[in-house]
């Protein structure tokens, strides 16, 4: 009985909380499309929240979850915002992100040379309003700091999008929305000499009791838009 | 080198009522503007090529050297290469740069007239001062003559001066009196008929008239401007163009003849003096929000903003300390100004304490109207949210950190972008067209491709697997080969062949062997 109420309890706050932080964001809104169905299904609001942080984890290096989130940052800049990549190490290859359909007067690099730096940079511009996006590539984040760049990026309405490895799913996050991007293990539709690419996104459960899924994507050589493949379960 | 009418007494006073003229001709100009700021080119013939009126290139301007050696203005360029060889220096004639260096050298010259302006037939040349009232001040007109050929002898530029009651006669006494050669020449004549009979020696060229004016009048046999004044006045209106009347009239002083006078750039500085030397941060910091709240005050005023801040330090012992903030947009914010300024001053160290503190602002524009409007355009507020924003960013970060990427004609993949610091680029736009589709190109290209031990079937097959970090990868899909080859003639080109490889973990890589060395690098990732 007790266990029950206890448990009942816990239920409550977290309800409460879950609650809390639902209303840092405007839920009447619909969020900005990821561009695949599936994914959307699996997102609050239908897409991704103005104002929120992302945390795009990649099972592997060059699974293709900045490749993702590019492409979700291509989309929210569809108003007219500008998409900033913090780049620390240089890496950052800007032709790519015109093949996907960015285009160059609406994208800023920044390189920061150290990571306070680098964290200070992006508090700055996920405040900025006229900032639709943010891409950066980094792996460990301060509690403190973490928790700072999410209200920066309330305040700005603008999108968090953070590229980490897969390890740090264990790690604390701020983020609103986790998800693990890796590769399809086989594609049975794969065919010899087509560039197609197929990606799996699985949403992590965080605090806002949005439903957990797996949806696998196909990004194609064809067309800079993604196609959907099929939502594979719930 | 000194020469003065025979009217005059050696500290004649001027009344300073009477209207001078100060005409400094400097002969061969865009010569001597050439070896102002390459004095090596005197050594040599030196000549400056134009484009000729019916196609073709032709010498505009000649060194003495040049003409020395037989080289005239007009002449071809091929033939005056011929002449001269390798021994003669042809450089293209910048008409647009003479006017722009003569600008400066007005503008230099303000300490001697607060009226300094321009004046030339084919080419500005000549400099005009409107010394009237104010040659008492350096102690008599010639000793004001004096010090402006001092500075021009200075600056390495030979000068023909002369001073006047107009500036036709001022002009007439440089260019073609020949008293006035090399040096100054002040012209004293206290009435009207001294000046006509100082005008009457001098050839009608000096009356600045077009070449078929003065054709006309060579062929009517009159050759000097007394010829010309002895004529009785209503023949002159009747039988000749107007022009003639004018120029005589202006180099009589008759007509007047305005100086268009160059102003110097308009200067927005703050300064602050500290009692003793301090390097408390506090002080400094109050003494520039200061300085930021003043100069903010004087953009206002004349409706402009900053785009460029420079910040200096006067240090004890003697040393100065210099910090510069720039800006995306012009700017006219004193908050604004002391945030970056603080921003730069906490990465930097002090050398020494602090006695004076100068803020300027070194470039400035009009500041963009913004009209408000009852249903306001957020975007326009959000634009000026990423101007403040991109402000900051370059303040701390450093100009090339803060970029925008441009396309280039350039098919080696880390040459195929340039990045433009964004806080110098006004508009976003690029104009070349990328050709490449989505997966063709890794979004992440590592700066140096990394040496990557790869397996094959044969030598120069395609690639099966690779290693690396220690880790084993089994390539289960490859797109390629892609040759990519440039610059072929140069030491720098490259040829190498590109694959784009998917391993057994799914994850994409972009690799290539180069075809000289027959080695693998990993370049880039599709992440």
């Amino acid at each position: 009985m007790q266990a029950n109420n206890s448990h009942d309890v816990i239920a409550k706050l977290s309800e409460q909380i879950a609650r809390i932080e639902a209303n840092t964001l405007d839920s009447q809104d619909a969020g900005i499309s990821s561009g695949y169905r599936q994914l959307d299904a699996l997102l609050p609001n239908g897409g991704f929240m103005p104002g929120s942080l992302i945390d795009w984890l990649e099972a592997d290096r060059g699974n293709g979850a900045f490749t993702l989130a590019l492409l979700v940052a291509r989309e929210a800049c569809r108003q007219g915002g500008i998409c900033v990549v913090v780049d620390q190490r240089n890496r950052f290859y800007p032709p790519a992100a015109v093949g996907w359909g960015l285009p160059l007067n609406q994208l800023v690099v920044v390189r920061p040379k150290n990571d306070s730096d680098e964290i200070w940079a992006l508090t700055q511009i996920l405040r900025c309003r006229h900032v639709a996006a943010v891409l950066c590539y980094r792996n460990h984040y301060e509690p403190f700091a973490f928790r700072r760049l999410q209200l920066a990026a309330e305040t700005g309405q603008t999108l968090g999008c953070l590229i980490r490895s897969k390890e740090m799913e264990c790690q604390p996050s701020w983020a609103n929305v986790r998800l693990l991007v890796s590769a399809c293990s086989e594609d049975p539709n794969a065919r010899e000499g087509t560039r197609d690419r197929c990606l799996k996104v699985r949403t992590l459960d965080l605090h806002m009791h949005h439903k957990v899924g797996i949806a696998e994507i196909k990004l194609s050589n064809a067309h800079t838009t993604v196609r959907n493949v099929r939502r594979i379960a719930q | 080198m000194f020469a003065a009418s025979h009217n005059e007494t050696p500290q004649s006073i001027v009344s300073p009522k009477e209207k001078r003229i100060l005409c400094v001709w400097i002969p061969n100009w865009p010569i001597q503007r050439i070896t102002k700021s390459q004095p090596d080119l005197k050594k040599h013939p030196l000549a400056l090529y134009e484009h000729g009126p019916r196609g073709g290139l032709r010498i505009g301007f000649t060194s003495f050297l040049a003409r020395k050696n037989g080289i005239q203005a007009g002449i071809p360029v091929a033939d005056a290469t011929a002449r001269l060889g390798s021994r003669l220096r042809i450089i293209k004639h910048d008409p647009i740069a003479d006017k722009k260096e003569l600008i400066q050298l007005a503008i230099q010259c303000h300490e001697f007239s607060p009226h300094v302006g321009l004046i030339g037939m084919e080419h500005c040349d000549t400099l005009l001062f409107d010394i009237t009232g104010s040659s008492h001040l350096f102690g008599g007109e010639e000793k004001l003559v004096q010090q402006v050929w001092q500075q021009f002898r200075s600056w390495q530029l030979f000068t023909r001066m002369a001073t006047a009651k107009s500036v036709g006669a001022a002009w007439a006494f440089a260019h073609c009196d020949a008293r006035s050669k090399p040096g100054p020449f002040v012209c004293q004549q206290n009435t009207p008929i001294d000046l006509a009979n100082e005008l009457g020696t001098l050839p009608l060229n000096s009356l600045r008239l077009t070449a078929k004016t003065l054709q006309t009048l060579s062929e009517l046999g009159l050759e000097t401007v007394g010829q010309i004044l002895t004529l009785p006045r209503n023949s002159l209106v009747s039988r000749f163009p107007s022009e003639l009347l004018q120029r005589v009239d202006q180099a009589l002083g008759k007509l007047e003849e305005p100086i268009v006078a160059l102003n110097p750039p308009q200067e927005f500085v703050a300064e602050w003096d500290f009692f003793y030397p301090t390097q408390r941060q506090d002080a400094i910091f109050i003494a520039i929000a200061e300085l930021s709240d003043r100069l903010a005050k004087q953009l206002h005023q004349e409706n402009r903003g900053a785009l460029e801040i420079t910040c200096k330090m006067t240090c004890e012992p003697k040393s100065t300390f210099l910090e510069t903030v720039k800006f995306y947009r012009p700017v006219c914010n004193a908050q604004h100004f002391l945030e970056l300024i603080e921003l730069k001053l906490e990465q930097a160290r002090l050398p020494a304490s602090i006695v004076n503190i100068t803020l300027k602002a070194t470039r400035h524009s009009l500041a963009t109207p913004r009209q408000k409007e009852l249903f306001a355009d957020r975007t326009n507020d959000y634009a000026e949210e990423f101007s403040l924003l991109v402000n900051q960013l370059t303040s701390r970060l450093g100009e090339k950190a803060v970029v925008c990427p441009l396309l280039c004609a350039n098919s080696q993949p880390e040459l195929a972008f340039r990045e433009e610091p964004l806080i110098s680029r006004r508009s976003l736009k690029s104009s070349f067209a990328y050709r490449f589709s989505a997966l063709q190109r890794p979004t992440i290209l590592f700066p140096r491709p990394l040496p990557l031990e790869v397996t094959a079937v044969f030598p120069d097959g395609p690639p099966q697997g690779f290693v690396r970090a220690g880790k084993n990868y089994r390539i289960t899909r490859k797109f390629g080969p892609e040759r990519i080859e440039t610059g072929w003639w140069g030491k720098k080109g490259i040829r190498r062949d590109y694959y784009c490889v998917e391993t057994s973990c799914g994850a994409w890589y972009w690799i290539f062997r180069s075809i000289s060395s027959r080695k693998w690098f990993l370049h880039g990732e599709f992440a």
